[in-house]
């Protein structure tokens, strides 16, 4: 068996690719990462985020989460409105784009009345009583 | 069984997935590294690209499963195709292993007018290798011969496949 090997072609590349484009294809990425994780926090499937905003195409959606597409600013407008996430960081007090808020799992209690009932933050958003619990982390 | 050897590509893996490909026995390149040469020159953008997405998946978002296309294997198998731009005329078959490790194996270009992989030689033949070391390496898993590490980022265990099985 052959123990050792060359990645010419791929080092040759890589040397190649400078900076500023690997931060484009990682926001991108990041960009479709955020975007998931919010739909997973609101328990969507990709059918929910395409009624949502009133697309017929889920392979849209595919698109998006891909990290390929380059999004509009539009675009980034209105998934913010529906997925209640910022994605768009206008003023200097804001996250910067790096910055990815992530939402981790933790069951939260809430009284309801006699009863205590858990549940999952992908319920979360529905109760106004219920806080959401967000960890930011750091991709890079 | 395909003799072969499954090696870590420390270019491309980090702390939130690692990249692994194959040298088949007898070569003396990985499957990626022969995918770039072969299309380096008709399609360098595209090769570009793919090399980006590894870099970024490896060390900012972890291999998320909405970055690949899934069921180009046999259901379970993970084979699957790492998404590139809408227009790319290229494929690159991978099998993915949850969100920390992927193998990327190689491809080709899928023209246009051809639905199915099968129907090109080329796309055929390179997704029917990565199926059977999906097989093999499933095989050595069942049989704890190769395991995950505990951070999940690694394939601990025999990574050569050299023998008769």
């Amino acid at each position: 068996m052959m123990k050792t090997y060359n990645d010419d072609a791929i080092d040759l590349l890589l040397s190649e690719i400078t900076p500023k484009e690997q931060a484009r294809t990682t926001a991108r990425m990041l960009l479709a990462a955020k975007i998931a994780d919010a739909m997973a926090a609101k328990g969507w499937k990709k059918k929910d985020l395409m009624l949502a905003l009133g697309k017929k195409n889920q392979s849209e959606i595919t698109r998006w989460l891909s990290g390929t597409h380059n999004f509009t600013t539009d675009l980034l407008s209105d998934l913010q409105d529906v997925l209640d996430i910022k994605l768009l960081y206008l003023t200097e007090d804001e996250k910067p784009v790096e910055q990815i808020i992530q939402q981790i799992n933790i069951v939260l209690t809430v009284p309801m009345g006699n009863i205590s009932k858990a549940i999952s933050p992908a319920f979360a958003c529905e109760p106004k009583c219920v806080q959401t619990y967000y960890k930011t982390a750091n991709y890079a | 069984m395909i003799k072969c050897e499954i090696v870590k590509l420390e270019q491309f893996s980090g702390s939130l997935a690692s990249v692994y490909s194959v040298v088949l026995d007898g070569e003396h390149q990985t499957l990626l590294n022969k995918f770039i040469a072969e299309n380096i020159i008709s399609h360098k953008s595209e090769t570009k690209n793919i090399l980006k997405r590894l870099m970024t998946i490896g060390h900012n978002t972890g291999a998320r499963i909405d970055f690949f296309k899934e069921w180009e294997g046999k259901p379970g198998d993970g084979v699957c195709a790492l998404y590139d731009e809408p227009d790319s005329k290229l494929r690159l078959y991978c099998i993915h292993y949850g969100k920390q490790i992927i193998i990327v194996g190689s491809g080709g270009e899928k023209p246009k007018n051809i639905r199915a992989l099968q129907e090109n030689d080329k796309l055929k033949d390179e997704n029917y290798l990565l199926r059977e070391i999906s097989n093999q390496i499933t095989n050595r898993i069942k049989e704890k011969d190769i395991k995950y590490s505990t951070d999940g980022l690694n394939f601990i265990g025999d990574l050569v496949f050299d023998d008769e099985e």
